[in-house]
């Protein structure tokens, strides 16, 4: 049983990829990274943003849960693995089901892949390759009371989508006074602080 | 509307309709061969525990919207020249060929080309003669007459190539299996990336199961010309019991992606042909990010994942008439980001 987990701190990320180079070496993935490092605001800013699979444990897996055949397996410990390949069937489902953005889908293959906590190193006590490769530790691998004794900010599972709540089991790193991650309310700050004219999608920056 | 299906009034009335069959195509039991009857009693249970985990697995909201939006397009005499070339595409790539297989790696294609092969020309020849719909008789001085449910079908000599192939075919099939199932625990047990996710009942068990079938069925025909029928009894049993246990697992296990595995032509049909009503065009509707622009996979498909969330209870709908849905991963990656450094502000934690 795995006690440790993920913490993912995007305010330490430089932007490296040294996490995507470290994933490229799992054996259940070999040679393709399924960690996403993304640019926030490409054209204004140089901030980054890692992306590994939060591993939701309220709702459980929503991916899981809109696959049509039964193919992504949950370990006892809570571990949301990548689809079993003989069930697979690629309809793409969990690819844009899941509110982190994380499956990758290779159609040709029909294939879904992701992140599964490198649960040949983790189960084995070892850390996964992004947290071993990380530099400034924006992907740190640890258990909650470590966490607290050592690092700052507060570690939130909470992520809100609008009314949609999602625990998950890997954490984000949030200022102390930030309870959840907001998204929907704290993309529509946002744009009203930069005065951006309303629109439709007002949540859109 | 999602329906609940009776998965139990459907195994009770599949094995019903499996067992009247048996009978019939037996003319009465006549043909049935009594020595063959495990087989057959476990292939009835197998069959009415396939259709009930069936029914339930097609009622789970996802699936049954699949299910049922893939035999729509098909099922659509408006749609049919779109899917005229389309469905045998998908029928080779998905379950003859299974070239997509071939995209996870050669060696795994070629595995599991000679397990599903043998697998399923073994159950070809052996389900109908468990059945006693097709039997063979002696037409004195040494040719066989082949019957399918009562009706001559075939004549050969018994020394004949033909006789050859018929009578070894399974040996044949168990010879693919033993090649088949060798390289996957091959890999298995290698495959540093398989050692600690997979799972013994699930993915180890089929495939040992599988060996004991094809190796006792060959030790079958070895205790008959070389051994002077010695062993057979004990042989016959343990190849028996390797059968009834692998045909029982079928709905439970791994092996349920037989059945599940044609769900992956209905979803090509799903993905790349319109619905076949008025007003839908041959091609889904395209449906572009909210974000971005790029390509989501179509408007109905959005609309679908959209519904099945909200069978679970899941509703992401972030205000503004928009939803979480309508953004490609990327995108969703991106907005979240935007929102963390929102609330952060330019500062570290």
């Amino acid at each position: 049983m795995i006690s440790k987990t993920l913490f993912v701190d995007p305010s330490r990320c430089i932007g490296c990829r040294a996490c995507e180079a470290a994933c490229r070496e799992c054996d259940s993935h070999k040679g393709e990274s399924m960690v996403m490092v993304d640019f926030v605001d490409r054209g204004s800013s140089v901030a980054t943003q890692p992306t590994v699979c939060m591993h939701c444990a309220d709702p459980v897996a929503p991916c899981a849960q809109v696959c049509p055949a039964l193919a992504i397996p949950i370990t006892p410990d809570g571990v949301v693995q990548q689809a079993d390949p003989s069930r697979c069937i690629a309809c793409r489902n969990c690819v844009y089901a899941c509110p982190f953005g994380v499956p990758k889908m290779d159609l040709s293959a029909r294939l879904m892949k992701k992140c599964n906590l490198c649960y040949d190193r983790t189960s084995q006590g070892l850390q996964p390759w992004c947290a071993q490769a990380c530099p400034t530790q924006a992907l740190w691998y640890g258990d909650y009371e470590e966490f607290v004794a050592h690092r700052q900010g507060r570690a939130v599972r909470t992520t809100w989508f609008g009314t949609q709540r999602v625990v998950t089991r890997v954490f984000h790193v949030l200022p102390e006074e930030a309870p959840s991650l907001d998204v929907a309310s704290l993309l529509g700050e946002a744009r009203r602080e930069v005065g951006a004219a309303p629109e439709e999608e007002a949540w859109v920056l | 509307m999602r329906r609940e299906l009776p998965a139990a009034a459907v195994a009770v009335a599949v094995a019903v309709l499996l067992v009247a069959a048996i009978y019939f195509g037996s003319r009465g039991l006549r043909d049935f061969d009594s020595a063959l009857v495990g087989y057959a009693v476990a292939t009835v249970f197998a069959a009415a525990a396939l259709a009930g985990r069936y029914t339930r697995w097609i009622s789970r909201p996802p699936t049954w919207r699949y299910f049922r939006a893939g035999w729509t397009r098909f099922l659509s005499f408006r749609n049919f020249r779109r899917y005229a070339t389309l469905v045998p595409t998908a029928l080779w790539r998905d379950i003859f060929a299974q070239t997509f297989i071939m995209r996870r790696g050669a060696t795994r294609w070629v595995t599991h080309a000679l397990i599903f092969w043998g697998v399923v020309v073994s159950l070809l020849i052996t389900l109908p003669l468990t059945f006693g719909w097709i039997r063979f008789t002696l037409v004195p001085p040494a040719t066989y007459q082949l019957w399918l449910v009562g009706l001559p079908i075939l004549r050969f000599p018994v020394e004949a190539g033909t006789g050859f192939a018929v009578f070894h075919a399974l040996n044949v099939t168990a010879a693919l299996l033993i090649v088949g199932v060798a390289m996957a625990l091959w890999r298995r047990l290698l495959d540093v990336g398989n050692l600690t996710t997979q799972r013994f009942g699930f993915d180890l068990l089929p495939l040992v199961l599988l060996f004991a079938i094809a190796v006792t069925g060959m030790a079958l025909t070895a205790s008959t010309l070389w051994w002077e029928g010695r062993f057979y009894w004990f042989v016959s049993l343990t190849h028996q019991v390797a059968v009834v246990a692998w045909l029982l697992s079928i709905p439970f296990g791994k092996f349920f992606h037989i059945v599940q595995r044609p769900a992956s032509v209905g979803v090509t049909l799903y993905q790349q042909v319109g619905q076949g009503i008025e007003g839908e065009g041959a091609s889904p509707q395209p449906m572009p990010c909210r974000r971005c622009g790029r390509s989501l996979p179509s408007a109905q498909f959005v609309r679908d994942l959209k519904d099945t969330l909200r069978d679970l209870h899941q509703d992401y709908d972030m205000g503004g008439g928009a939803s979480l849905q309508d953004l490609c991963p990327s995108c969703k990656r991106v907005v979240r980001g935007q929102a963390y450094y929102g609330l952060l502000g330019k500062r570290f934690v």
